[in-house]
């Protein structure tokens, strides 16, 4: 520890041959780090020289705004002859980039290098200049690949930090947003941004995503992931208490409704906190699409995840347990379907699951030319030639597409992934004691629910604590018109909780058909 | 970020309702009819009223000592030794209503589902959850009970109403028999049934506004007291009382004699088990966590974590006691009515002494 203090303030030597030095050693005699000594004919005898990693800034930059400037250098007599003065002037009337610092030391320097920044030294100087000259290759904004929608912008993020909060910048055109950057990772040193609407934000919260930030102590953050298993209220649980996406729309909506957001270099996916349980359940369509649509789709969709939860335990605790249920005509049918089958309708249920989550996973890790052959294998050999050569009931098959696509509805991809690992939890409990099993698994999935809270704000608000009737209002089920939604979503004590000023409908002009 | 006093008066309310709706609610048109053929609703809503009177007296104390339960004000009012059998009489009679509770709802499942299913299983799976789930803090268990307070009422009322299209009200007459000289003992084997409301007494130091805990409970129990008189009536005007007699949880026959219209499910009986899970769920929750809680204060503890498993154990060897399901019930209607003393006696004994005191608790 004492160590890594020494080093990281090593100071630069007035000697520019010693700093390229150092740099170069410290670089490990990197080929990609560019160190370039010249002179300018306005300042003999004193040599400067520009130091950069090559592919992460913007050589065209560095040409037109670093190198010509500072080569035509004409400078007065009296600068050239003090070293911190010669800096200054650079600084103040030369070089042409947008964001420059001084800085003193090595470590310093290294790690705006390694930031893409490029650093400006000179002979007989101990100090440095940065200039902002980042670049290099990057993804442009293109269409948003996981959530899409008919209705609404349709663009997503990317992996450029800067990119990203700019495409906020542009929703929320405010001062009032605010964006706090903090490094995260000792060896990556990659910026996570904390974006929030001031104002809006709970104090307490957001003290609170920084203080867990703050704790993060890694040596390397890739993907967002890292920051949202760090920071997550619960390990043990596999329901999600962060929501993310890769939509700047989406991240904007949060951000008025209070919440944080946090987006991390290097990956398009935002989190936010804190969440609810039930905003996994909407997608940013919700709320551009008519209230009336977006009420039912936003139904179907609960109806969907209590499908991929339930239906296989369902399927096998009535034919197992409970075939008294069933209309006699559809018993029969279904028995008579089951009638050659060797397994029990747990193990059937299992065989064919264990099938369709191998296929599906296949079907994302193959490369695309496979692809067709993989729905060939899955929709014939496994489906119809199963249920012919009498390994599964027909019945089991429906099930389990039934099951598969329901899952696919959820807008929110970590939520889906919940549900189909709980299934199986729900099947072997229907296996062993039928809807008794279920209904106890139910049970005790939403006590779990109930106790798990996100940043301090109960998982499922606002039907617990709150109610049903709180609940069905306030965007849970029903999506009211925009006029009607005067309240901001989280219960929690917020500084702003009003979005609009009343519950009135704005009034529409009424034409008589005459001017 | 947990602020201590949050539950709220409707919270209140509706953990009443929920910790009483539990598994009694399965034979009570038998017990009622026993005691009063066709007056059952009427002794139902008697046992009612005598179990409003227990729960206004513990809504009183609790109001005058608003920061704490019962097992820490009674060492206020009757001093510590005295009031620390009596703390443990409760601990006792609400560990053996818990387990009480958990074998007779293992025996319906037991009969009427998973025929071939050990009665053990049943039982020791609905104990962990409420094992489980007693872990949580006071505020999670409020949480709890409000949410399932709608998946518990509404299939109440369901069965109900659809028992309607069978209903006779001949069956119901006359109304007032008052000639059996069980009435009053019926009166008391109800008013038992009622008892989980003493969850009360450690609701009330969790409160946002203790001050309207009254209300709070007096509509919670009417409106459980109310479900329990339709019932009653529902199961009557089906059956008819002596039909009643022959069978040993009416309620259960009622919610398989009805059926959806439009023949989508057959019977009903398997989904109407979800009602009785959860039902059979709140209440034990509500219990046990009413014994470990009160462990814990008797202890001088903060935390009641750790007594929920440590008396599981206990509250299941206590379950498979029983021989049978006669003995069972044998044994559920003695409880009962000695329970009564400790839930409504003692309490009341409780008031009066800190009334002639003057002993009142700090209202900060």
């Amino acid at each position: 520890m004492n160590k890594q203090n020494a080093e990281a303030h090593t100071p630069l030597s007035p000697s520019l041959q010693a700093n390229v030095q150092a740099i170069r050693s410290r670089f490990g005699e990197s080929s990609d780090v560019v160190i370039r000594v010249f002179r300018s004919d306005a300042a003999p005898g004193r040599r400067l020289a520009i130091a950069y990693v090559d592919g992460i800034v913007d050589a065209e930059t560095i040409n037109r705004s670093v190198m010509e400037p500072l080569m035509s250098l004409q400078l007065p007599e009296y600068v050239i002859e003090k070293g911190a003065r010669l800096l200054e002037a650079l600084r103040g009337c030369v070089v042409s980039v947008g964001s420059m610092r001084d800085i003193h030391t090595l470590d310093e320097a290294l790690q705006y290098m390694a930031d893409g920044l490029c650093v400006i030294m000179a002979d007989g100087s101990a100090a440095a200049l940065t200039a902002d000259v980042n670049g290099g290759e990057e993804r442009s904004v293109g269409i948003a690949q996981t959530q899409t929608v008919i209705r609404g912008p349709q663009y997503g993020f990317v992996e450029s930090l800067r990119t990203n909060i700019s495409l906020i910048r542009r929703v929320i055109r405010s001062s009032s947003l605010h964006v706090q950057i903090h490094k995260v990772g000792k060896q990556t040193h990659t910026n996570v941004a904390v974006l929030y609407v001031h104002g809006i934000v709970d104090e307490g919260i957001l003290k609170e995503v920084y203080r867990r930030l703050a704790a993060i102590d890694i040596d390397g953050i890739l993907e967002s992931g890292y920051i949202e298993e760090f920071i997550q209220d619960e390990t043990f649980t596999l329901f999600p208490t962060l929501l993310n996406t890769e939509r700047p729309d989406t991240v904007a909506a949060a951000l008025l409704e209070g919440r944080v957001a946090i987006i991390v270099d290097g990956t398009p996916i935002a989190l936010m906190a804190p969440t609810t349980f039930f905003s996994f359940f909407q997608s940013p369509e919700d709320f551009y699409q008519r209230y009336d649509i977006a009420t039912f789709i936003r139904v179907i969709r609960y109806v969907a995840y209590v499908v991929s939860m339930l239906l296989p335990a369902l399927y096998i605790a009535v034919t197992t347990y409970h075939q008294e249920m069933l209309p006699t005509t559809l018993l029969i049918s279904l028995a008579a379907q089951r009638e050659g089958i060797p397994f029990p309708g747990l193990v059937e249920a299992l065989l064919m699951e264990m099938t369709f989550e191998v296929l599906r996973e296949a079907g994302l890790r193959m490369p695309r030319a496979i692809g067709p052959a993989i729905s060939i294998v899955g929709a014939l050999v496994l489906g119809q030639s199963a249920v012919q050569a009498g390994i599964v009931s027909a019945g089991m098959v429906i099930v389990v597409s039934f099951t598969a696509i329901s899952n696919f509805v959820m807008p929110e991809f970590n939520m889906a992934a919940t549900s189909r690992i709980i299934r199986f939890g729900f099947m072997l409990m229907a296996g062993m004691l039928g809807f008794f099993g279920i209904f106890v698994s139910g049970l005790f999935m939403l006590i779990h629910l109930a106790s798990l809270r996100s940043f301090g704000v109960p998982y499922m608000s606002p039907l617990a604590p709150g109610g049903a009737a709180q609940g069905l209002f306030r965007d849970m089920f029903i999506r009211m018109p925009w006029w009607a939604i005067v309240m901001r979503p989280l219960d929690m004590k917020m500084r702003n909780p009003k979005r609009r000023p009343n519950k009135k409908k704005p009034p529409a002009q009424r034409h008589s058909g005459k001017p | 970020m947990e602020e201590k006093r949050q539950i709220t008066a409707i919270q209140t309310a509706a953990i009443i309702v929920s910790t009483i709706i539990g598994v009694g609610v399965l034979p009570l048109p038998l017990f009622a009819v026993r005691a009063g053929d066709s007056a059952a609703p009427l002794v139902t809503l008697l046992g009612m009223l005598l179990a409003i009177c227990g729960l206004a007296l513990i809504a009183w104390l609790g109001m005058r000592f608003p920061n704490q339960s019962i097992i820490q004000y009674s060492e206020a009012i009757i001093g510590k030794i005295p009031a620390w059998l009596g703390s443990l009489l409760i601990i006792v009679f609400f560990a053996v209503l818990t387990s009480l509770a958990a074998r007779e709802f293992g025996e319906v499942v037991v009969t009427s589902v998973l025929k071939r299913t050990p009665v053990e299983v049943t039982v020791i799976v609905m104990l962990l959850l409420a094992a489980i789930s007693t872990r949580k803090n006071i505020t999670t268990f409020a949480y709890l009970h409000h949410f399932y307070f709608p998946l518990l009422l509404f299939p109440g009322i369901l069965i109900v109403f659809l028992s309607l299209k069978n209903a006779d009200v001949i069956n119901l007459q006359p109304a007032f028999t008052t000639g059996s000289p069980g009435i009053w003992a019926g009166v008391l084997t109800i008013a038992a049934l009622f008892q989980g409301s003493f969850i009360l007494t450690m609701v009330i130091p969790a409160m946002r506004r203790p001050e309207r805990a009254m209300i709070a409970s007096m509509g919670g129990l009417a409106l459980a007291g109310g479900l329990y008189v339709a019932i009653v009536a529902a199961a009557v005007s089906v059956f008819g009382a002596e039909e009643i007699k022959k069978l040993l949880w009416p309620t259960l026959e009622l919610a398989k004699a009805t059926s959806l219209p439009a023949n989508v499910l057959e019977r009903l009986d398997a989904a109407f088990l979800a009602v009785w899970v959860t039902a059979v769920f709140t209440t034990l929750l509500s219990s046990h966590f009413l014994t470990v809680r009160a462990t814990a204060h008797l202890f001088r503890m903060d935390d009641h974590k750790l007594f929920s498993f440590f008396l599981l154990p206990v509250v299941f060897v206590m379950a498979m006691l029983p021989q049978n399901i006669v003995q069972m019930y044998d044994i559920i209607e003695i409880v009962g009515r000695f329970g009564l003393s400790i839930t409504i006696l003692y309490p009341g004994l409780l008031l009066l002494i800190s009334i002639f005191r003057k002993k009142r608790g700090d209202v900060s």
